[in-house]
């Protein structure tokens, strides 16, 4: 029995597969394989387009993720190629004010960002970088874009595969700029010291703490009362040049447009009244005439060669002196004509030449800066030389104690915010719809109808923050360093 | 020499084996089968996973630029709780964003629906008004997916 099962044993490990199921087991597997191969190849085919796709998202997403975050942080954009461009870039100043970059670079077809000059390569291939730059209204801006003037920028980054095997994937989000504080309202004279007519002598000062200049033509301003009508800005012209541009460091002196702040001196400004015309010394001829004014009604008149002055004293203790006229001559020929304006001493040597040219076939304005001749009596002294039809509007002589370097800005009508208040009031300054600096006072923090104004003690403080407010000198210091400022 | 005994063993063995070629083939076909069936239920997936993700992507970054908006909404009215509802962006695109505000200032909670494509991402954030006068800083407590 024992010797059987040794036999069988050994029978068995001797006669292994043979040669018929071998062929046959290799036949099957090898069907197998054959049919289940194409499944396979398209699993990797398509795992492959998948990873592929993915990468091309990743390097969108990457591209963007690292575009929104710096945006994000941006103090504010320099330069931005045009809207449209596929090829874009943006330059803007990072939080420790650092000059950036975003763009593609061009061999390599890369996304680049970091310092101009030095950017390192980010994701890609990106096939296209698109950036379209909005201002503070959501208004596209058009190409050339102005930097000062965007509030948001929308992202298009477009990812490609090096290879072409998957699509190109496009991703699109939109930044708003950081917003610092970039101009301050810094001095109010909110309640001065007059017997009538408060609203016509308040004025409210900006500064312009940031490090680009702005354009305030256009920009608002409101108070409690005028908050559903706000008063629109603009250049000043009868006390200032009629620039509009903050610089930085600057300050801006914020009136009504018939504003005299403090002992400012208006002569004979639209020669609308008669015993104005009257004051001033002249040849025979001239006359006040009606219709075809620079404003108003009237105008001063003359026919053929003539003069007329007026004479007036600057203070020493002003801040500045200015002189400004329109003239026009409805005369065939005017470029004819020879009108003279000249400052003059008492002596009647020249001190300045306003204008010595042509009359102009429409109203054009000439002024000149009288700063220097503070402390002197000066006589504005205007000739009209030859045969024509002379008209002359909208004279004004004045001193100020607004700074010679403030830029003067008027609102629409007479009364700034529509009279500021003398108790408590928010006065409120836009650009656009975007507020820019907002001020809510009270009368316990200073300048309270005793002709002293309210100072703003740091630009960069809070302007709702009743400690850096405080009183300001007497008739205040428009145009100027506050005295609070240290 | 094989006994009688030996051989009716012997015979019965192979009898026995018949068959097993095709048991062997018939478990490599099933095990073939499963193979790839998951093969193929995996890569479905993972294409499913990835095409969520792209198309999901972009609903992010929509969702995202509601978040930007509300913020300079507030950053020009500390007191806006108006919100957005399906806000396209970006313009000409069927994609767009709702954004929803809980203004309690200083303490303000945006939330932020991202659609493109069909697929919906929201954002989440917490922010304090800083100051209640212009611009009206704001900091960021938290800024999350949800």
């Amino acid at each position: 029995m024992k010797k059987a099962m040794e036999n069988r044993g050994e029978g068995r490990s001797n006669r292994g597969v043979s040669l018929l199921e071998m062929i046959l087991v290799v036949t099957l597997i090898a069907g197998l394989m054959a049919s289940i191969s194409p499944a396979i190849r398209v699993v990797n085919m398509g795992w492959q387009s998948g990873e592929q796709r993915l990468e091309v998202v990743q390097n969108a997403r990457i591209a963007m993720d690292d575009t929104v975050r710096a945006l994000r942080q941006a103090r504010r954009v320099s330069a931005v190629s045009d809207p449209g461009a596929s090829n874009g870039f943006i330059e803007f100043y990072d939080k420790d004010d650092v000059l950036q970059r975003v763009d593609v670079d061009g061999a390599s077809g890369l996304a680049r960002f970091g310092p101009v000059g030095g950017q390192s390569l980010l994701a890609g291939p990106v096939n296209a970088l698109e950036f379209t730059c909005f201002d503070s209204s959501n208004t596209a801006l058009a190409a050339p874009v102005a930097a000062h003037e965007i509030r948001s920028v929308a992202i298009a980054v477009t990812a490609s595969d090096a290879g072409n095997r998957v699509p190109d994937y496009t991703l699109r989000s939109k930044v708003y700029m950081r917003r610092d504080a970039a101009v301050a309202i810094n001095e109010i004279m909110y309640n001065p010291l007059t017997l009538s007519q408060n609203t016509r002598h308040e004025w409210v000062e900006l500064y312009n703490l940031s490090d680009r200049a702005f354009d305030l033509n256009g920009w608002t301003l409101t108070s409690h009362t005028n908050r559903n009508n706000p008063d629109v800005l603009s250049g000043e012209l009868r006390f200032g040049s009629g620039e509009t541009l903050l610089p930085v460091g600057g300050h801006a002196v914020i009136t009504s447009a018939n504003t005299l702040v403090y002992f400012e001196l208006l002569i004979n400004r639209g020669f609308e009244s008669n015993p104005l015309m009257v004051a001033w010394p002249r040849s025979g001829g001239w006359s006040r005439s009606n219709g075809g004014a620079q404003e108003g009604n009237r105008k001063l008149r003359r026919n053929g060669s003539g003069w007329v002055y007026q004479t007036t004293y600057l203070p020493y203790f002003s801040k500045s002196g200015f002189f400004s006229f329109w003239e026009r001559s409805p005369s065939a020929n005017p470029e004819n004509m020879r009108l003279i304006v000249a400052i003059r001493s008492l002596g009647w040597s020249v001190l300045e030449t306003v204008y010595d040219g042509p009359m102009h076939s429409g109203w054009t304005r000439h002024y000149v800066d009288l700063t220097p001749y503070k402390g002197q009596f000066v006589r504005v002294w205007v000739e009209t030389v030859g045969a024509g039809n002379y008209w002359i509007d909208d004279f004004s002589l004045s001193w100020s104690f607004v700074d010679q370097n403030a830029v003067r800005m008027a609102v629409d009508d007479n009364r700034i915010g529509g009279g500021l208040r003398n108790n408590r009031d928010t006065i409120t300054i836009y650009q656009g719809n975007l507020a820019i600096d907002s001020v809510p006072y009270d009368d316990n923090w200073g300048g309270d109808g005793n002709a002293r104004s309210l100072e703003r003690k740091s630009p960069t403080g809070g302007s709702g923050d009743s400690a850096n407010w405080t009183q300001g000198p007497i008739f205040g210091t428009p145009g100027r360093k506050n005295d609070a400022t240290p | 020499m094989m006994t009688p005994c030996t051989e009716t063993i012997r015979e019965r063995g192979r009898s026995d084996e018949r068959g097993a070629v095709l048991l062997m083939m018939v478990f490599l076909v099933a095990f073939s089968t499963l193979f790839v069936g998951a093969l193929l239920r995996s890569h479905t997936t993972d294409l499913q996973i990835a095409r969520n993700h792209i198309g999901s992507m972009k609903a992010l970054f929509v969702a995202d630029a509601g978040i930007e908006d509300a913020i300079a909404e507030l950053r020009a009215n500390y007191n806006w709780q108006a919100g957005f509802s399906n806000k396209i962006f970006p313009a000409g695109s069927s994609s767009h964003y709702s954004v929803s505000v809980t203004n309690t200032h200083p303490k303000v909670v945006i939330t932020s629906v991202g659609t493109a494509e069909g697929f919906v991402r929201t954002i989440e954030i917490e922010l304090n008004i800083v100051e209640t006068t212009a611009p009206y800083p704001v900091r960021v407590i938290y800024w999350k997916e949800v």
